[in-house]
């Protein structure tokens, strides 16, 4: 993954992972956490790292290590801390809440478990920090509006008012109904780890990001032909739009809902080709 | 800070919180939108099974899934404010499918229609097994639209404003007992802040994350139910919980195995032999027995929940701990008759190699809630768009979703949980509409500092009292414990009053002054606090009306009419207290509200069918 971030993983205690693995319940030993603080929205100042040290058991997930810092702030020098913020609703992987930084790469806390991340990096740690394109509200908690502000962009939602009166003969709907995925995958979760991952945003750049034209292809499916979707079309042909993407893959590596973002970005482009190439033989 | 306001503060931002703020803005009402995760992290999100409706048009439909609903309920539900939502739900789903998600079709491009438990027919439609995260995604889409459109009463506003990772504290309420606004905390910057509005509308979810036992998310903990309810609010059916029968045990939470896999293949079975503790594969087909099949049941009909949760509690392994290790399901899902693409969506790596899942019950929402009004006629019709609908007994406050309690009874039906959430959230906001056009002029006698007043007040009581997070882990499961035990303890008066001594003493110690300096520290030991002091509450609350409803059953056989609601409220120590009846101010005039569960609507049918014995009577299909 070359366009992920990562940060050098904390030394940690030295044993070696994969043999501590194998001896599992037969040996108690301990492993590290660097957590990534900051007190406040803005309060850049206050970025540092705590060093917490957790004893192993099998089957941890890292919202588990969170929940167990949390029970007693103690750093791995045994100074007591503010337990680190951070965000979790359903704790099945469903809802997203959980994204963060887990050694460099965007996952879900509660679904992520230690022990391959270990055997990984063999390493006796691990390094949470929050997602790094977005601004940082407290600890490990982001504010992920500007996803939202991306999808007001490409007007991704349907406009009721510009539909056809009688909704279930609208030849497009019929089409995606007859599609056999319909139904059947998960929709975007919300979770932004494709923003998060994607080489081509970055401070200063206007791209909306993978789940916004996914979403807004969605759209543009429902309401094919009308104006409504033409507009969307437009919006996603500019500034921003399809054309900045650099084709990377990182968003389809890491979308905890395997959604196939590429190719809602592939048929995009394509359609807004069409629609550029119709405009300009129009006009001549 | 101008002290009246005209927005609407929505507080929650699940179905109910979504539904309420696109009707609103849609009216032109400009809304804060409150929560305190995005929508999308929402357990409206995570909600896999489908929605109920008839087919528009179909009054025989419409009328089984009315019957339907009350029976599973056990007949506890108002009958006005249900029937209003059955018959809204062929229109819910038509514009949630006009709004882009994506129901399950067949080849001919019909809606896929389910038979979920306790329903007699099929008529659940579904995403899949993301139907929750579809439509909150829909709406979430739409409010995008508010987000940039001005407000109709200052310009500079958008009509819609959103405070994620925001906290509800507690209403602001007038001399004469009216909600003209909130306090609220900002979590990232441990910020208090009240602010004035026309209408408080609470779509906070339902509260039973005070159960061991339990699927509940991380936000259910009912803070701001409990919050309101210290604050005067009526609570109903506090000991009622529904109980999901095929929860799976993954690292030591439980979550929910859609009910959906059933109506598509799935068979639900014990061992004949409770002591059996045989691998669930070896065990041969004769030695099982299938929980939905036997003398009553027909093809294509599934067992109500309740019945199915007491034969699988009744199949648990009695000397297992509890706490919901997975050692003591004794039940499984036969999985063999379910397509693998459906199994993959739902189960991904969950799924045994044998496929047989080990199941078990857990407490999967509250019944119970928030007491709400409404407005109906003599025959039991509800007067749509009135502003008494969804409204609680505070002034101005209003609730929708599972935070209240009207809609389902005993038990809900897995088909009615977004259902209603959607229909409340409809229907509350066009009862704010109506209310909000009711003040006039608007209150303005409340200047800016009696707000910052309010929030000064809730900074110094919260800074006050209690102990660091430590503390309150340790109480929070302590809490837990004891209320999944006195679920379980149904019928033994011993062991809940022993429950509730040692509820009020866990209580008693939330209630202590800080022990640590961690108390100082603001941020996220403060709101743990708080939710511990919200999932204590509610825990005394369940227990006191789990006793009082077992008191009245040992004492009078079955609950006698007109004494079937639980009403509770907080009394003037704090405590919770146990009512026969409530006065309500609603719109300038007095009532007196009882116990009793509104059954006009079939009163009124029945009239019908004696005046006109030639109209054939709806029969149920079993």
């Amino acid at each position: 993954m070359s366009g992920v971030r990562r940060e050098q993983p904390a030394p940690g205690p030295a044993i070696d992972v994969a043999s501590a693995l194998a001896r599992a319940d037969e040996q108690k030993w301990s492993f590290r956490v660097r957590v990534r603080r900051q007190d406040g929205p803005a309060d850049t100042r206050s970025r540092r790292w705590d060093e917490f040290e957790l004893p192993w058991r099998p089957g941890l997930s890292v919202h588990d290590c969170l929940e167990a810092i949390e029970r007693d702030p103690r750093t791995a020098r045994g100074e007591r801390v503010r337990a680190p913020a951070w965000d979790a609703s359903c704790v099945e992987g469903r809802c997203g809440a959980c994204t963060m930084l887990v050694n460099g790469r965007p996952r879900q806390a509660c679904v992520t478990l230690v022990d391959p991340l270990m055997l990984e990096t063999n390493a006796a740690s691990l390094e949470l920090a929050p997602l790094s394109k977005f601004p940082v509200l407290r600890d490990l908690v982001v504010d992920r509006s500007s996803a939202r502000a991306a999808l007001r962009r490409v007007k991704a939602w349907v406009e009721l008012d510009r539909e056809p009166a009688e909704p279930s003969v609208t030849p497009s709907r019929r089409r995606l109904a007859l599609a056999p995925t319909a139904g059947a995958s998960s929709p975007c979760i919300g979770c932004a780890a494709c923003l998060e991952a994607c080489p081509e945003l970055h401070a200063g750049s206007l791209f909306v990001g993978a789940a916004s034209i996914h979403e807004a292809k969605l759209a543009v499916d429902l309401q094919a032909g009308s104006p409504a979707a033409d507009e969307r079309l437009d919006a996603l042909m500019g500034p921003g739009g399809v054309a900045e993407c650099g084709k990377s893959q990182n968003c389809v590596e890491v979308c905890p809902a395997s959604l196939p973002l590429d190719e809602s970005i592939a048929s995009v482009a394509r359609a807004a080709t069409k629609r550029l190439f119709g405009r300009w033989f129009a006009r001549r | 800070m101008s002290g009246s306001s005209a927005r609407v503060a929505v507080v929650g931002a699940g179905a109910a919180g979504l539904a309420a703020a696109l009707e609103l803005g849609r009216a032109g009402v400009s809304v804060d939108l409150y929560s305190l995760l995005p929508a999308s992290c929402s357990p409206s999100a995570c909600e896999r099974d489908g929605l109920g409706a008839a087919e528009a048009g179909d009054e025989a439909a419409i009328e089984r899934h009315f019957l339907d609903t009350l029976e599973a309920g056990g007949q506890l539900a108002h009958q006005p404010p249900l029937r209003a939502m059955i018959e809204a739900a062929p229109s819910i789903v038509d514009e949630l499918l006009r709004l882009g998600v994506p129901f399950d079709r067949d080849a001919q491009g019909a809606l896929v229609r389910d038979a979920l438990g306790g329903a007699t027919e099929a008529r659940a439609v579904h995403a899949g097994v993301h139907t929750g995260r579809q439509l909150v995604r829909v709406l979430d889409a739409q409010l995008l639209r508010f987000e940039e459109q001005a407000a109709r009463d200052a310009r500079s506003e958008p009509l819609l404003r959103r405070f994620e990772h925001w906290e509800f504290l507690r209403l602001v309420l007038d001399d004469a007992g009216r909600a003209v606004g909130l306090v609220a905390r900002e979590r990232s910057s441990a910020r208090h802040v009240a602010r004035p509005y026309a209408a408080v509308l609470l779509a906070t979810g339902g509260a039973f994350a005070h159960f061991a036992r339990s699927t509940a998310s991380l936000v259910s903990h009912g803070s701001a139910a409990a919050a309101v309810f210290r604050q005067g609010a009526i609570f109903v059916h506090a000991d009622l919980v529904e109980e999901h029968p095929t929860t799976v045990l993954v690292r030591g939470r439980r979550r929910v195995v859609a009910e959906l896999l059933q109506s598509r293949g799935a068979r639900l079975w014990v061992p004949r032999d409770p002591s059996d503790t045989r691998a669930p594969e070896t065990v041969p087909a004769a030695e099982r027995r299938y929980l939905r099949e036997g003398a009553t049941a027909q093809a294509g009909d599934l067992a109500g929940r309740a019945e199915l949760v007491r034969a699988l509690r009744a199949a648990l392994d009695p000397a297992a701990p509890q706490g919901g290790s997975a050692d003591e399901d004794r039940a499984f899902l036969d999985l063999g008759g379910v397509a693998p693409a459906l199994l993959e969506a739902e189960l991904g790596e969950l799924l045994p190699a044998h496929r047989q899942l080990r199941v078990g019950p857990a407490v999967s929402g509250a019944m119970g809630g928030l007491w709400v009004d409404y407005e109906a006629d003599e025959r039991g019709q509800l007067v749509e768009g009135s502003p008494r609908n969804q409204a609680t007994n505070i002034a101005g406050l209003y609730a929708a979703g599972e935070v209240g309690f009207q809609l389902h009874g005993a038990a809900r039906l897995g088909e009615n949980a977004l259902l209603g959430c959607l229909y409340e959230g409809k229907a509350a906001a066009r009862a704010i509409v109506a209310y909000t056009r009711s003040l006039a002029p608007p209150p303005d006698a409340l200047d800016a500092s009696f707000f910052e007043r309010r929030a000064r007040e809730a900074d110094e009581e919260l800074a006050s009292q209690g102990d660091g997070a430590r503390a309150a882990f340790e109480l929070c499961e302590a809490v837990r414990r004891c209320a999944q035990r006195a679920l379980e303890a149904d019928g033994e008066p011993a062991l809940l009053a022993a429950c509730a001594e040692q509820l009020d003493e866990l209580d008693a110690r939330a209630r202590e002054p800080a022990a640590s300096d961690a108390a100082t520290e603001p941020g996220p030991a403060a709101s743990k606090l708080h939710e511990l002091r919200a999932m204590s509450l509610h825990a005394r609350l369940f227990l006191r009306a789990r006793h009082a409803r077992l008191a009245a059953a040992t004492a009078g056989g079955a609950a006698s009419p007109g004494a079937e609601l639980l009403l509770a409220r907080a009394s003037q120590s704090g405590d919770v207290e146990l009512v026969d009846a409530f006065e309500h101010v609603a719109m300038g005039s007095t009532r007196r509200v009882d116990r009793s569960v509104d059954r006009r609507y079939t009163q009124a049918g029945a009239a019908r069918e004696g005046a006109a014995p030639e109209a054939p009577p709806v029969e149920r299909d079993r």
